[in-house]
């Protein structure tokens, strides 16, 4: 479990650092399933006496959900021999959606969710990366995630996987095993 | 326990939910009266089918289908039973939160203890239950057993705690504040209001659409089978159902449906409100006495990011005010926000009225009354209703008159100390005690 607990640490400081010292407990949950990843899931409901039903938006529980649902095509990008060119251009492809980012909140104007993602090139070498991106997304954006911080969180996921394809091989492997 | 010091404290509301269930509990002789008024008709309608049997068999082979449907008008009484039963056995509500909530000892996690050593330090005899897997609620406060509370911390907070320290404190501070108000002991009123309405569809048609629907069915098949046995138009006594169905039977369903809806609502609007005004009392005496309306206001904002379906909204506004409205009473100064602040439980009469008056039209309705009709019996039972409620207008009065100066003794009965804050200022109070009372003399004198 070590495995997960450390590369949960290193994702949620990627995608959201205020539940870095939660990841490793949510990881393993998520990997047990049943109540435990239950848990993970509910919703507020009537909490009598409490501040509100509603709670927060956490990241991390969805980002093991994307995981574990696109599994088979992270996996093969991770194992891909072109996984060092999708290493650049995520992270070409993450400036860009952070330029992008703050330009469009200071328009004011709304994005388009169905362009195609930022920094990968047409050819057909980059279509495993395209179909991970794609596929996360839409897991991403499933939980009611906002289209914007969808494509941030998933780009930053990716490239912390790449930087290490490896090693995240057998992360995802354990995500996905808990489906 | 944290010494309160604040130069203001605009306005302190009275606990209402505990002045509710006093009043509920008075009220019991007439819950009683409502229960052997059901029997009696049930008793009634159980004479009729036995003659109506004995003249036709056949006919009446399923009546026992519709024995269920007597319960239903029961259920939302039976939810203010469990609510104030709740609320005798402390133990048995710490059992079921517990379990419900898979609350266990802090896990050992620095951010954890941070947040138990804060709480220790304003509330040392607060036990501290956790389940930091779950993102929502954030927190709550529950009985452990008389004169005893603990405090459940879930995964929400630890997070808003990293994330944004004064909107975590502000919760911490909300949670203390029902404390040391005393709602921790009586909030449990509520906790069967989400079963009751959540399931309140379910058992509805369980127990009164299906069998009626299957009796109207059966009694249709038996009327073709008596038509053809005289030899008459097999298709006109289809037609005749058909016509029943569409002009009366129907619309009986959906006026039946409707009636039942507005039944609930004015049983459970009363202690709903109570529910409100205490969440607003509580995050108001964050904002007043510990400078944390920004830290209310940003911990109401984290909690609006996440987004949930509007039937799960709709059923968290069971325990909690929409967040608008929190937040618009946040935002209340000054003598008339403070006036309406103070008059909101009471209001909740005028909700129950107008649920009332609803009921009252629909049956005049079917009774063919006139719209003049209607308008002058609505009069009428406006008063009547104000001469029944005048008892709890005049209760409410007085305790609005006293609630400043009562406030700290009420405190310290629940905290073991007072806060040290200024008394809020009179004229509100004032006011709207001396509008009760006049509203009360009304019912009395008329």
């Amino acid at each position: 479990m070590t495995g997960i607990r450390d590369w949960s640490v290193k994702l949620a400081y990627e995608v959201a650092p205020e539940e870095a010292d939660l990841a490793p407990l949510w990881a393993e949950a998520f990997v047990a399933g049943g109540r435990e990843r239950d848990d993970l899931r509910a919703a507020g409901g009537s909490a009598v006496g409490g501040f509100g039903a509603e709670g927060i938006a956490a990241v991390m529980p969805v980002v093991f959900q994307a995981l574990a649902a696109s599994a088979g095509v992270v996996m093969s990008a991770l194992a891909s021999r072109h996984a060092g060119d999708f290493l650049g251009c995520v992270k070409n492809g993450l400036a860009l959606l952070e330029l992008r980012d703050r330009a469009e909140k200071a328009a004011g104007k709304p994005k388009d969710a169905e362009a195609d993602p930022p920094g990968v090139p047409g050819e057909a070498t980059y279509e495993p990366l395209r179909r991970v991106i794609r596929a996360m997304g839409h897991e991403l954006r499933a939980s009611g995630m906002d289209d914007d911080r969808s494509d941030i969180i998933t780009f930053r996921v990716l490239r912390t996987l790449l930087e290490e394809p490896q090693g995240a091989e057998g992360f995802v492997q354990e995500v996905a095993a808990a489906r | 326990m944290e010494k309160i010091s604040s130069e203001r404290r605009s306005v302190d509301l009275p606990p209402w939910l505990w002045l509710w269930v006093g009043l509920f509990l008075a009220s019991l002789p007439q819950l009683v009266e409502t229960v052997s008024y059901q029997r009696e008709v049930y008793g009634e309608w159980q004479q009729a089918q036995t003659q109506m049997r004995a003249l036709d068999p056949g006919r009446y082979r399923l009546d026992w289908l519709l024995i269920p449907s007597f319960l239903v008008d029961l259920f939302p009484y039976v939810a203010l039973m469990l609510g104030v039963v709740a609320v005798g056995l402390p133990w048995m509500r710490r059992l079921y939160v517990e379990r419900h909530y898979r609350l266990i000892a802090p896990p050992p996690l620095p951010v954890v203890a941070e947040i138990v050593a804060w709480v220790a330090a304003r509330h040392p005899r607060l036990t501290v239950r956790a389940n930091p897997l779950r993102a929502a609620p954030l927190a709550f406060v529950y009985p452990r057993g008389w004169g005893r509370s603990a405090l459940a911390l879930f995964g929400g907070l630890i997070v808003l705690w990293r994330a944004d320290r004064p909107a975590a404190e502000a919760v911490l501070r909300h949670e203390l504040a029902h404390h040391a108000r005393g709602d921790v002991a009586i909030l449990g009123v509520g906790s069967p209001f989400e079963a009751v309405v959540r399931f309140a569809g379910l058992y509805y048609l369980a127990l009164f659409i299906a069998p009626m629907v299957v009796h109207y069915v059966y009694g249709a098949w038996y009327l073709t089978r008596e038509y053809a046995a005289l030899g008459l138009d097999v298709q006109e006594g289809v037609w005749f159902k058909v016509r029943q169905l569409a002009t009366q039977f129907g619309p009986g369903l959906a006026g039946i449906t409707v009636v039942y809806l507005l039944s609930i609502v004015q049983t459970l609007v009363l202690p709903l409100a109570g529910i409100w005004v205490a969440e607003i009392a509580a995050d108001r005496r964050v904002a007043d006495a510990f400078g944390g309306e920004e830290g209310v206001r940003r911990a109401l904002a984290a909690t609006g990011r996440r987004r949930v379906a509007w039937w799960r909204w709709l059923l968290m506004r069971l325990s909690h005010p929409p967040l608008s409205l929190r937040r618009a009473a946040l935002r209340a100064r000054g003598g008339l926000a403070s006036l309406a602040l103070l008059l909101a439980f009471p209001a909740a009469y005028a909700v129950r009225l107008a649920a009332l008056h609803l009921l009252a039209a629909l049956s005049y309705a079917q009774s063919g009354f006139t719209g003049a009709e209607v308008v002058a019996q609505a009069r009428e039972n406006t008063l009547v209703f104000l001469r029944a409620q005048a008892p709890d207008l005049l209760v409410m009065g007085v305790l609005l008159a006293l609630w400043p100066f009562v406030a700290g003794f009420w405190e310290r009965l629940w905290a073991g100390a007072a806060s040290d804050v200024a008394r809020p200022a009179l004229a509100p109070y004032v006011a709207g005690a001396l509008l009760l009372l006049a509203i009360a003399l009304v019912g009395l004198l008329v």
